[in-house]
Order: C-alpha cells, then sequence, then structure tokens
C-alpha cells in the first residue's frame, strides 16, 4: 500500500500538471522532464518550490514564443484589428453625417430626442467591441506583453477619437 | 545595446556546472541543487540551449525501482566548445580583475 501524498505535495503535483499544460505542444517533452524530476525530489517543501519554478518557466516559454511576433504580425489578428475597424468606422459614421449635415444647409450636427440610425450604429458599434478588445487582451497579454499593449493603446486611441466628437458636440 | 545572447551569469553558471562532469548526464534537480539555480530559471536555459545545439537530452532509466525514468542532460561537442570559450572568458575576466585591485 503507498503512503498518501502530503498536501505540499499534491500542490506541487498540481503545479507541475499546470506547467506542462502550459507549455507549447512542441515542448511537451521538458513538460514531463519537470513531471518526472519531482518524483525524485524527496522533500516536501523542495518539491513545491521546484512546481511554482516549473510554473514560472512554462509561462517564460509560452511568452517567449509570443515575443517573437512583432507587432505587425499582431495587429493584423482580427481580434485586434476588428476593435480598431469599429472605432474607425463610428468615428466615419459621425463625419459623414457631418458632412450630410453640411450639405443640406444644416448648421452642423444637432442633438436628436430619439438619437436617430446613426446614433444607434455608433452606440453599436463601440460597444460591440468590447468583448473583442477583451479576448484580445487576455489572448495575447500573456504571450506577447509589450507588442499587445502598443495595439491596446492604438485601440483606445481610436475609440478616443470616436467618441470625441460626441462629448465636444454634446450629441 | 542589446544584451549578447548565453551572457547572463546564469546561463554561465549552468555551463560551468555541466563543465565539471562534461561526460556525465546530468539530471535537472541536481544541476538546479549545483547551481542554485530555480527551476523557474533552469528549465528556460536547458531549453534554449538544447534548442541552440548545444545540450543534448535522453530520457534515462530511474536508478531506483518504482521510480519515473529521469530526463538527463549533456554538453554537446559545439554546447562543450562553448563552455570552455565562457569559462575562459571569465578566467581572463577574473585574472585582470585581480590585476586591477593589485595596482590600486
Amino acid at each position: 500500500m503507498t503512503a498518501r501524498a502530503s498536501p505540499l505535495r499534491r500542490l506541487a503535483s498540481a503545479l507541475i500538471a499546470h506547467a506542462a499544460d502550459v507549455l507549447p505542444p512542441l515542448r511537451s517533452p521538458w513538460g514531463e522532464a519537470m513531471k518526472h524530476e519531482l518524483d525524485h525530489i524527496e522533500d516536501d517543501v523542495e518539491a513545491l518550490k521546484w512546481g511554482v519554478g516549473c510554473v514560472i518557466a512554462s509561462y517564460l516559454e509560452r511568452g517567449g514564443r509570443g515575443m517573437n511576433q512583432s507587432f505587425g504580425t499582431i495587429v493584423r489578428k482580427p481580434s485586434a484589428f476588428l476593435p480598431l475597424a469599429m472605432s474607425l468606422t463610428a468615428l466615419a459614421l459621425l463625419g459623414g453625417a457631418y458632412i450630410f449635415a453640411l450639405v443640406t444647409g444644416q448648421a452642423g450636427l444637432e442633438r436628436q430626442q430619439d438619437e436617430g440610425a446613426i446614433a444607434h450604429l455608433w452606440q453599436l458599434l463601440m460597444a460591440g467591441q468590447l468583448p473583442v478588445l477583451i479576448f484580445f487582451a487576455i489572448k495575447w497579454l500573456p504571450r506577447a506583453p509589450r507588442q499587445t499593449l502598443c495595439v491596446l493603446a492604438l485601440q483606445a486611441g481610436a475609440a478616443v477619437a470616436a467618441m470625441a466628437p460626441v462629448y465636444l458636440l454634446n450629441l | 545595446m542589446a544584451r549578447r545572447p548565453n551572457n547572463s551569469p546564469q546561463t554561465r553558471k549552468l555551463l560551468s556546472a555541466m563543465l565539471r562532469q562534461p561526460r556525465a548526464w546530468q539530471y535537472g534537480y541536481e544541476l538546479s541543487k549545483q547551481t542554485e539555480l530555480k527551476s523557474g530559471t533552469l528549465y528556460p536555459l536547458l531549453i534554449r540551449l538544447s534548442d541552440q545545439g548545444f545540450l543534448e537530452s535522453q530520457w534515462q532509466e530511474p536508478e531506483r525501482p518504482g521510480k519515473p525514468p529521469r530526463h538527463a542532460y549533456k554538453l554537446t561537442l559545439n554546447g562543450l566548445g562553448f563552455a570552455r570559450e565562457m569559462a575562459a572568458t571569465d578566467t581572463a575576466s577574473a585574472v585582470r580583475r585581480k590585476l586591477a585591485g593589485a595596482t590600486t
């Protein structure tokens, strides 16, 4: 009969199992190596430290692979350029409406009581990009933090540009 | 200035430990104890050196029954040359430091 593993040992095993899951498939032998090595560590505290280190190693390894991706590669991902495109479309809608108002002899854009189709489209575009943006941040921040932050800054800039006329013109 | 790859103190520590027994297969935990590197530092180094062709690895049957096989590592010929080069640079730097200390 085998003795029941201590809580520290079980925690170490769980950490290493997570570390192995985090590693890219190409690196799976390294995950196995970490797991097997744990069984050769007698001391439970040492085993736990080993487990924590392996999780860090796996995230570094996964992040390292992402780091190889340039800003250009990441910004071309659909979840990166869709929010940008939606903000720019929302801005273009306002610009189009402004030009239309000038052409039809109005002084400019005015707040409408029922908000109108353009306002609803604008709201849909701005609200619709939020889940995409969150998905992008969750997926890419751990893999390539610097490049992802640059794309997020770009997306934030585009969103601010789309919102600015609404606030400035009190639409 | 960009940092040279494989030039970190941790990499030097690992290469120096492996150079002590260049023909022997060594295990992750033992290397960690020898170098005092945590597994979070050790494995990324092992992976990188292996990718660069400086390390070879193989699964070895355990010495004690009931234990799983272990992943073992050894310097390749290229790795051996590189580790010796690093060790020579370290020795030269240490000599220069000593000489500088003696003259001041």
